[in-house]
């Protein structure tokens, strides 16, 4: 969470009651609750007999008590082990009764595995987050997004409730995330503070509702509307049939005979009935013909996986964003006390650890090794290759040579490769520019007059 | 402690024992790194280049205790260990310890010692503890045994089984100073030694602080693999009776991670296993008779492991 040095008290924000966590969490939950529940207006009733809206309260339920056994359990300190096996036996509970809920059918099975994952992750991480303002924020574009998009696909009359219920609860968490991290911090940034008051959230929750009933009434019930979601689903299925296929040669190693027939016939309907789609005939079934019960209606499969594209664009885009304002300075605190200044990049610095993803990290690391890989590529070139028992310290001086003029880059380079290497993870994502363009010095500059032989 | 400190710690020894030793940086640091990874010492070389000096240098800058032996044919395991005597007056046996029981145990002229008093000095060197008359007993932390051997002059002498060699982490020749050193050393030793004012720069405590936070060095798998091919190179390498022992392995995996601390990095880099194999490696490599009747040294078989191991390099 960024924290700047706005006192709490000039804010005027110290009179006003302090949220308990229960409150700020339940109303997190709530929200998950209903972005995790959207999926369940597109199974039809033969799938599952539970109402969207009792599938939220139970997800309700079930994302508070882990969320909240976590947190308790954090702060008793409860060894490790413990906590593992609390954890192992909560997900096996939520795998079963997903699992019994949806049949044992294949795709039953498959179903139920991955929404429990999915409820099982997100209570455990409800728990252990902070619940900050800028998270329930997310929370709210970002399920706007997801519910909004998958409940956009389906005619089920109980989706605008759940997103209106979504909103309002994404809302509230934002509000009660506010004064809950004020009352904590003590002090909170000045954008944290400008959050939606109570009528400009009436406002927005309305217009949100408002515009998703539009563009759903146009969307099933307009030709050019449907032509264009056919369109964009024919897009989206070529790159993921290729997926598929991918993955197919990769189960054919390790499943059985009769289970991949059975796949394959799946398959076979999928593709049929995405032939039907792009010929623009949709697939008219008699409402009294029942389906197989493992028959899954291959369209909301589609759904799924363009939501899933959706979902991580959506979430590209975000980090993206995030990563830029990281990287702007905050233009209202130059004018800041110099303890409060050190006390901001304590904060930053500390934040800047946490947000830092693994795989941020891993991929700036394999970037400085790719470009040092280059650099060495490229004096080979010029005519001093590396022999294959140098270190990179020992090939330094043959870089310099292969690189005339360009000495602090091409050690700049060697030591930021160095500690991408044999280092732990580095610390170079915010170094990785000033490498890029030390190559690029070094890149630029003239070959030597005379290439020495090649060592060894 | 951390990273830092170990460094700054190392720096302060490294300057303190410069005050008396002129030149030979590398020696010393060597010495450091043994004792930053827990290991003990050989210096080889011939008589009057500094050895004992180092060792005392040593031994004075870290504020601890230090005891030395010197190698004779007459020398007795129980004039290393330590005897137990009957005191008349008390009317029991009381243990006198034997100078083993200190911090920096200088023993010199090791070869000079009868193999019976050499092998007093294996249990310790190897376990940090010594048996007299059955009783087990810990010897103090930290414990380094510094050892000096003159090459030269082999007639009565008892030449290091290889069992005792192996037990050292290092092997350190110094070498003559060179011209302009020896003439600093000249004037640094005119009036007096500078070894009588040399003080203390860290309590052994510290050294001990260091010594756990040196094991934490992250050793990439890379660098491992690279470490291991080398080691693994000279028992295959044409010449060697005796390659490495898994032993010298791991004495080459704490080098190296010592070397790391001593230069403020938190990692460790192919280089410092090259710079370090040599002190490390070599004196574990036994060469059969043929290599012998080439003139062929372990350092020749280290040179052409080093040789044909490529360096872990994304290139």
């Amino acid at each position: 969470m960024s924290l700047s040095a706005t006192p709490r008290a000039d804010a005027g924000i110290q009179s006003r009651p302090r949220p308990s966590r229960i409150a700020v969490l339940l109303a997190f939950a709530l929200a998950e609750a209903c972005i995790l529940a959207s999926p369940a207006t597109l199974l039809s009733s033969s799938r599952l007999s539970l109402h969207p809206l009792v599938v939220v309260s139970v997800l309700w339920l079930v994302l508070f008590s882990m969320a909240w056994a976590r947190a308790s359990m954090a702060q008793a300190d409860v060894p490790n082990g413990l906590a593992r096996l609390a954890a192992l036996v909560a997900y096996i509970l939520l795998a079963t009764t997903c699992i019994g809920l949806l049949g044992l059918s294949l795709d039953g099975v498959l179903i139920g595995l991955v929404a429990s994952l999915i409820i099982w992750w997100r209570g455990l991480s409800l728990g252990s987050s902070e619940l900050s303002p800028q998270q329930a924020r997310g929370l709210f574009w970002l399920g706007l997004f997801l519910a909004g998009g998958l409940t956009m696909f389906n005619t089920h009359p109980a989706r605008l409730v759940l997103l209106f219920i979504f909103a309002v609860a994404a809302l509230v968490a934002v509000q009660l995330s506010v004064r809950y991290a004020v009352a904590q911090y003590n002090y909170m940034s000045a954008s944290a503070l400008a959050t939606p008051r109570w009528r400009r959230a009436t406002f927005l929750i309305v217009l949100a509702v408002l515009g998703l009933m539009v563009f759903d009434s146009a969307l099933f019930n307009s030709e050019v509307a449907n032509t264009v979601v056919w369109f964009l689903i024919v897009a989206i299925a070529l790159p993921l049939a290729f997926l598929l296929t991918t993955l197919l040669s990769l189960i054919v190693q390790i499943l059985p005979l009769e289970f991949l027939r059975q796949l394959l016939a799946r398959l076979i309907a999928l593709l049929t009935s995405v032939q039907q789609l792009t010929d623009g005939v949709p697939q008219q079934q008699p409402e009294t013909e029942l389906q197989p019960p493992s028959t899954m209606d291959p369209r909301w499969i589609l759904f799924g996986l363009a939501a899933l594209v959706l979902i991580a664009i959506v979430l590209f885009v975000v980090r993206q964003v995030q990563l830029r304002r990281q990287t702007q300075p905050a233009l209202n605190d130059t004018d800041m006390p110099e303890e409060d200044q050190a006390d901001e990049a304590g904060d930053n610095a500390l934040d800047e650890q946490r947000k830092r993803s693994p795989f941020s990290r891993w991929f700036a690391g394999a970037t400085v090794r790719l470009i040092y890989a280059r650099m060495v590529a490229e004096a080979g070139r010029r005519g001093m290759p590396r022999a294959r028992t140098q270190t990179p310290r020992e090939f330094m001086p043959d870089l310099m040579n292969a690189f005339p003029n360009a000495e602090p880059e091409v050690n700049h380079i060697t030591e930021a490769y160095e500690a991408a290497h044999y280092g732990q993870l580095p610390d170079t994502l915010e170094k990785l520019d000033t490498i890029r363009q030390a190559w690029e010095r070094a890149r630029k500059t003239p070959r030597p007059d005379k290439p020495r032989p090649a060592p060894g | 402690m951390n990273l830092q400190n170990v460094t700054t710690l190392l720096n302060a020894l490294r300057t303190n024992v410069r005050t008396v030793i002129v030149g030979k940086d590398e020696a010393i640091d060597v010495v450091l790194i043994g004792l930053l990874s827990d290991g003990h010492v050989l210096l080889e070389d011939v008589p009057g280049v500094g050895k004992t000096t180092l060792a005392k240098a040593i031994a004075r800058s870290l504020n601890c205790t230090f005891k030395r032996i010197q190698g004779a044919p007459d020398l007795l395991p129980s004039d290393v260990t330590g005897v137990s005597y009957f005191n008349q007056k008390q009317q029991e046996f009381e243990f006198r310890p034997g100078p083993i029981f200190a911090n920096v145990l200088l023993v010199d002229e090791i070869n000079r010692a009868t193999p019976r008093a050499q092998a007093a000095l294996l249990e310790a060197m190897q376990e940090r503890q010594t048996t007299v008359d059955g009783d087990t007993m810990a010897l103090p932390k930290p414990f380094l045994v510094i050892a000096t051997q003159n090459p030269i002059e082999l007639e009565g002498t008892f030449p290091l089984p290889e069992a005792q060699i192996d037990r050292f982490f290092a092997r350190v020749r110094l070498g003559y100073p060179s011209e302009s050193e020896e003439r600093n050393l000249l004037m640094r030793f005119e009036r007096v030694d500078p070894l009588t004012t040399l003080q203390p720069v860290a309590e052994a405590s510290d050294l001990i602080e260091a010594q756990k936070l040196v094991r934490e060095i992250r050793v990439e798998a890379s660098v491992v693999d690279y470490l291991l091919k080398l080691c693994r190179k000279t028992r295959e390498s044409l010449g060697a009776q005796l390659g490495v022992s898994p032993r010298g392995t791991l004495a080459l995996y704490r080098a190296v991670q010592a070397r790391a601390a001593m230069q403020g990095r938190d990692f460790v880099l192919p280089d410092d296993v090259k710079q370090l194999a040599p002190y490390i490696l070599t004196h574990r490599i036994v060469l059969d008779g043929n290599a012998r009747l080439r003139n062929r040294t372990a350092g020749d078989i280290l040179s052409q492991a080093l040789e044909n191991t490529p360096a872990p390099v994304d290139a």
